[in-house]
């Protein structure tokens, strides 16, 4: 190298920067150009015709239109918005107890996480569109078992049609569990056995053991879990908003512009429901080590104690010094 | 006699029980295998849920159409109805489509491991400031849904002419906006993370150049991180139908785009030709075209399950 010299450094960001440039540039390009375009594009009226795109500016109307002109698309957004708010628990709780029952020494384990991994690679819209119309995503029997009935016909109408759509598509949400039950599995053999042990002196049950020392262990996980389920439910093909959003862009009565303003609205939606989730079960710091005052006090006195050592450490050498000469 | 209840071996009391001493365990055995049994129940009645559709499908794409409308067939058929999946072959083009589906899938699968896992090598060995803002943007991508962003890249694909072509899946792929390729680059940014620091200066102070510290010294530790990333991104590729149709138009058909149409395809072939009369596009003509389509993602995964859930279970241990 006979080029200027740079500090290890600067040449480290240098280079991690060259690492990231690829990504970077087709994040400008990819991602952020066409969202600010989208979002443009949603205060515009697009049309295609014979000479391209034709946009004329039309202010606030594609949203106006979306939420006061559209008949169907606020019920659909507020189905969407039940439905997950249902459904991404389920998904949890249900990873979590298949989690935790691999987690114990269990035979036929690895046949068990191969099966229940299984729909990830096979999860598609067709497919599970064919399934669906074909009734297989359901449990035979659900729908007329009497006292299912007898539950649906005392709970109001909107929340009793949701179940129906839940027990409609009951094995799909437990299909999309798969990468969740892994996750979890791996976050749960990570805990140390020890904390278990000194519980278990302490006097503490099973159920206990559950919430005190294993929940908090895992909550991490379950948050990148939560996260996860609510995106690949909320983009997979079959999901209504979607579908409706697609069929909306090429036609000519609404056009792109439309579909933009939708699109921006569902995204919006999307954010308040993670945000909800995280309002709910949101990263803690305090999750792992107790309480962080006493986690701090901790900290303090170990500093303490170092420094005294260093001290003494340091009378210990001069002294030495001392004798030597 | 005082025993300790740890150490005893509940399954063998059960089988061996007799004595008086063992009578007084015998209860809290019989609730331990009795729990035991409970768990396998609940895993093999989960398990068997799981599978449903699978098998089911299995079972009604074997089935000829009197079988279908008889409510005393339930799982097995009375005869085992190949024809189904002769037709399916034909309607679906199997072997043509299967060959462009692997091409569509593997190759922009390729590209985007090979970008994702220079970022994640990047984000992991070096130090350098703004990188904060390389992971939230990472993780931003992942929430955005593709609906916001696909109507302005259709127009752009079209600009540049890529439209209708497999370069319309390359050309993102390439600059690390592929199909979830945020989800990749935090894999190979864990896996990078292992690569012991010591490691690489050593190679570094013997006077290796940086492509060959991540060619010759991270890239063989982070290898399952490589194969994790190629497989789940070929296998989302695979399955991807919308971006697809959106993208290639009838240009190039995958499987599960073809299975979208399938009943259409059906009846247009059937009442071409005038062999195939009497046959309708029924359930079970479906099924076999559903699991044809299914087969080869199933024969994947069984051949690299051991990979896949290594792969995630890494991934999961040393990140949070």
């Amino acid at each position: 190298m006979k080029k200027k010299k740079l500090t290890k450094p600067a040449r480290d960001a240098l280079r991690g920067w060259l690492c990231c440039l690829p990504w970077l540039a087709g994040f400008v390009i990819f991602t952020m150009y066409p969202i600010f375009s989208t979002l443009r594009m949603s205060f515009e009226s697009v049309v295609i015709s014979a000479e391209g795109l034709v946009t004329t500016p039309v202010g606030g109307d594609n949203y106006r239109r979306v939420f006061l002109a559209d008949v169907t698309f606020p019920g659909i957004l507020i189905d969407y918005v039940g439905s997950i708010v249902l459904e991404v628990p389920i998904v949890i709780v249900f990873s979590l107890i298949i989690a935790l029952i691999l987690s114990k020494e269990i035979t036929g384990k690895g046949f068990f996480r191969t099966l229940f991994f299984l729909p990830v690679i096979i999860i598609s819209g067709p497919i599970i569109e064919k399934f669906i119309d074909m009734g297989l995503m359901t449990i035979q029997g659900a729908q007329s078992n009497p006292i299912l009935l007898g539950v649906l016909e005392v709970l109001p109408g909107s929340v009793s049609e949701l179940l129906l759509k839940l027990i409609d598509s009951f094995v799909m949400i437990l299909w999309f569990s798969g990468v969740q039950i892994l996750l979890l599995l791996s976050a749960l053999q990570k805990i140390d056995g020890a904390m278990y042990e000194a519980a278990h002196i302490d006097g503490a049950s099973g159920w206990e053991c559950f919430w005190k020392v294993t929940l908090p262990n895992v909550r991490n996980m379950i948050v990148i879990c939560l996260i996860y389920t609510i995106v690949t439910i909320s983009t997979f093909d079959t999901n209504t908003v979607i579908t409706t959003i697609q069929d909306n862009m090429f036609q000519t009565s609404r056009g792109m512009g439309y579909a933009s303003a939708q699109a921006w609205v569902y995204f919006l939606v999307l954010v308040l429901v993670i945000g909800f989730f995280m309002l709910l079960y949101g990263p803690r710091n305090e999750a792992v080590y107790g309480t962080t005052k006493l986690a701090k006090l901790e900290l303090k006195r170990a500093k303490k104690l170092k420094k005294q050592q260093e001290r003494e450490l340091k009378k210990l050498y001069r002294e030495s010094r001392r004798y030597q000469v | 006699m005082k025993i300790n209840f740890h150490t005893i071996d509940w399954n063998a009391c059960q089988s061996t029980h007799g004595g008086i001493e063992m009578r007084k365990m015998n209860k809290q055995a019989f609730f331990r295998t009795g729990g035991r049994a409970l768990i396998y129940l609940f895993l093999i009645v989960t398990g068997f849920v799981f599978l449903y559709p699978l098998l089911k499908m299995l079972s009604m794409s074997m089935m000829s159409s009197e079988d279908l409308t008889n409510p005393l067939v339930i799982w097995i058929p009375y005869q085992v109805n190949w024809s189904n999946y002769s037709r399916a072959i034909l309607v679906l083009g199997y072997f043509e489509t299967l060959w462009t589906t692997i091409y569509v899938s593997v190759l922009p699968a390729l590209l985007q491991t090979l970008v994702c896992s220079i970022t994640g090598y990047g984000l992991a060995h070096y130090r350098f400031k703004g990188k904060g803002l390389i992971f939230g943007l990472v993780l931003a991508t992942f929430i955005i849904p593709t609906q916001i962003t696909m109507i302005p890249q259709f127009l752009m694909y079209r600009d540049l002419g890529i439209l209708y072509s497999l370069k319309a899946y390359l050309l993102p792929a390439v600059m690390g906006q592929g199909m979830r390729s945020s989800i990749f680059v935090l894999i190979f940014y864990l896996f990078f993370r292992q690569v012991p620091v010591s490691l690489t200066e050593a190679a570094e102070v013997d006077g290796a150049r940086q492509l060959v510290v991540f060619f010759k010294v991270a890239v063989p530790i982070a290898l399952p991180g490589f194969l994790i990333s190629f497989l789940l991104s070929t296998v989302w590729y695979w399955n991807e139908t919308y971006l697809g149709s959106l993208y290639f138009g009838a240009e190039i058909k995958t499987l599960p785009m073809k299975l979208e149409n399938f009943v259409d395809t059906f009846n247009k072939m059937v009442s071409a030709s005038e062999s195939q009369a009497g046959a309708t596009a029924n359930e079970s003509v479906q099924m076999a075209g559903t699991f044809l389509i299914i087969l080869p993602l199933l024969i994947l995964y069984f051949i690299t399950q051991k990979y896949f859930i290594e792969g995630i279970e890494k991934t999961g241990i040393t990140g949070e």
